[in-house]
């Protein structure tokens, strides 16, 4: 039902994953100034290798593990909430990790500890926003209304980014820049501890098991709720399952690269244009392709530095090529979604 | 041949009476009816009668206000909904769906329950195989079911269900918008399948010769109430539905088989059946 033929999927995974190899090597290759690669793996450049290393590998890695969970989570979250404009910020843990984070930036206790800190506060943030969505919108038998979800989560952001306003007119101007640039979604943050990393990915590869194994379920549920169920599934606890997995996804990645958008919404779009809306299909491409286009768009900013002489927010750029793109992509009719 | 346990009996309702939430009257209203396997068993009643409601307490989507709904011994509504559903199927009366989805695909969602794993095995791919040929939907399989007619599209829905392998077979109006030739091969092939497999069949049907062609039972439903249950010749009389569906019907028999067919009277002053029928123009 794409412009992919059934028999070519194969194909199209391996040729997501040519470029998603291709991005990484180009990311830890290129930059504001090309490194050896061969010499800094080997050894040889020490200085490369110690690039390689501190900088660029794990920023590569989070970029692949943030563009994928932000894909994947804005895949299933247009899916749930049968809504095409829906992408990972639509629902409320987006606007609670970026108070908790707004919040550890400014706070003279947590930014003791630091850009862990942030992390930290912006994922537990997240976590508070998911647990008070997930009380406000479920009815009487436990079952999530999507509709009060949405609302739910387009008021709670209302409120929080009215709260991170209020921090950035009372803070000190570098503060507030320091927020802003958070906030816009940037890769080019301090965390870049193995552990952060590890972490983030643990995260993201277990609520992305987690939708993988749902999707025949989410497939049964784009019939709606009762023949899904007539076919066997349970769509309440489907739903719960797919929110809270995708959650986990945006609260991870906004935790360490704040809010970084378009990705999720044009990404799931992109990919149901050539493979169809079968999700056992369409969340490892998602994933898949979502990883590069991230790992992608942070090498361009860093491309672009010498040019401009400081780092766009990724968000900017992803903002920036994404939105032309889904507008081309829509006018090509080629996702009915 | 023995009689079957109670468990394995496809449908058992016992004073089943659901009440939508904010309803004034039950739109099932303490309704008892066994269907045995094999059975062919066809609802009629006029519109709002409550056979939808009946047939989607019978596949568990809705929980009984009171009274018991079993299906092969358990509860559809409380029991995990992979088990019923490859116990009970049903056919809705109509569906759109929200993705572009090829027939094949959407037939395949009847082999959710049965999956192992997150595709289909082998024998996944034969039932639906054989769902889209029993259902004479194998032609179009590889369309979009969205581009499908009303007609075709209800094809589909009833190959969906039968992918499903289930022992009790619910139809919510299969034969509207077919043709007659499609209408007529349906519920032949169905009825094929209750006797050759032992399904449980119960069908709400709105044409009342569609009905008389192919039930073994017929239940007629009105205000949410079992009016009469018995084989077609004791149900489709004049009396009864008549005062059933408000309007005036010539039942007759017809001279190449035998059967029953129903004739719905135009505005004729005159009764053509029986001789206590009121004046035609009272009945709305």
């Amino acid at each position: 039902m794409g412009l992919v033929s059934r028999h070519r999927i194969p194909a199209f995974f391996a040729a997501l994953a040519v470029l998603l190899v291709a991005s990484v090597l180009s990311s830890l290759a290129l930059g504001a100034t090309p490194l050896d690669l061969l010499g800094a793996l080997t050894g040889d450049a020490a200085s490369d290798r110690l690039v390689l290393l501190r900088e660029r590998l794990p920023r590569t890695l989070l970029a692949a593990i943030v563009g994928a969970s932000l894909s994947t989570s804005g895949l299933v979250f247009q899916a749930v909430l049968s809504n095409p404009l829906a992408d990972p910020y639509v629902i409320g843990v987006a606007g609670g990790a970026a108070l908790g984070g707004s919040l550890a930036l400014v706070l003279p206790g947590i930014a003791l500890l630091g850009h862990a800190g942030v992390s930290a506060a912006a994922f537990l943030g997240g976590l508070g926003a998911v647990a008070l969505t997930w009380r406000l919108s479920r009815d009487r038998r436990g079952r999530m209304r999507t509709y009060e979800v949405l609302l739910v989560g387009v008021v709670f952001n209302t409120i929080a980014s009215a709260a991170i306003m209020f921090l950035k007119s009372v803070v000190r101007a570098e503060k507030a820049q320091e927020m802003l640039l958070w906030l816009m979604g940037t890769l080019s943050s301090d965390v870049r501890s193995p552990g952060a990393i590890l972490g983030t990915l643990a995260v993201a590869l277990f609520a992305m098991g987690l939708l993988f194994a749902s999707a025949p379920a989410l497939n049964a549920l784009a019939m709606g709720e009762e023949d899904a169920a007539a076919v066997g599934v349970d769509p309440a606890r489907t739903t719960r399952r797919v929110f809270l997995a995708g959650s986990l996804l945006v609260a991870a990645a906004v935790s360490v690269a704040g809010m970084i958008g378009f990705v999720g919404l044009i990404v799931p779009h992109a990919v149901r244009a050539l493979v169809g809306s079968d999700h056992r299909v369409t969340i490892p491409g998602s994933a898949l392709l979502g990883a590069s286009f991230l790992v992608l768009a942070d090498l361009l900013t860093r491309l672009m530095f010498p040019v401009f002489e400081t780092e766009a927010p990724v968000g900017v750029l992803t903002a920036l090529i994404g939105g032309p793109a889904f507008i081309w992509l829509l006018k090509r009719g080629g996702d009915r979604p | 041949m023995t009689r079957p346990t109670a468990d394995s009996t496809p449908l058992r309702l016992d004073g089943t009476t659901f009440l939508y939430p904010g309803a004034a009257v039950p739109a099932v209203n303490a309704a008892s009816l066994v269907v045995a396997p094999g059975e062919f068993v066809g609802l009629i009643g006029p519109n709002g009668a409550g056979k939808s409601t009946l047939l989607r307490l019978a596949a568990g989507l809705l929980t009984p206000t009171s009274g018991s709904v079993r299906t092969a011994g358990f509860d559809p509504a409380r029991s995990s909904r992979p088990m019923v559903a490859r116990t009970v199927a049903l056919v809705p009366a109509s569906l759109a769906v929200g993705f572009p989805m090829t027939v094949r695909d959407f037939v395949a969602m009847g082999r959710t329950a049965h999956l192992k794993g997150l595709f289909e095995s082998a024998v996944d791919r034969t039932a639906v195989h054989w769902a889209l040929e029993t259902s004479e939907a194998a032609a179009f399989a590889d369309r979009p079911y969205q581009e499908l007619s009303a007609g075709e599209q209800r094809r589909v829905l009833v190959a969906r269900a039968l992918a499903q392998e289930p022992r009790l077979l619910l139809l919510d109006e299969p034969t509207a918008n077919l043709d007659v030739a499609h209408a007529v091969s349906l519920v032949y092939r169905v009825a094929d399948l209750a006797r050759s497999q032992g399904v449980a069949v119960v069908a709400a049907i709105h044409d009342l010769n569609v009905a008389l062609l192919a039930c073994d039972r017929i239940v007629l439903l009105r205000e949410g109430a079992i009016r009469a249950v018995g084989d077609p010749e004791s149900v489709m009389q004049w009396s009864i539905l008549r005062e059933t569906f408000g309007c005036d019907l010539y039942i007759g028999r017809n001279e190449v088989n035998g059967r029953l067919f129903v004739v719905p009277m135009g505005r004729d002053p005159e009764p053509v059946t029986g001789t206590s029928s009121p004046r035609r123009g009272q009945s709305s």
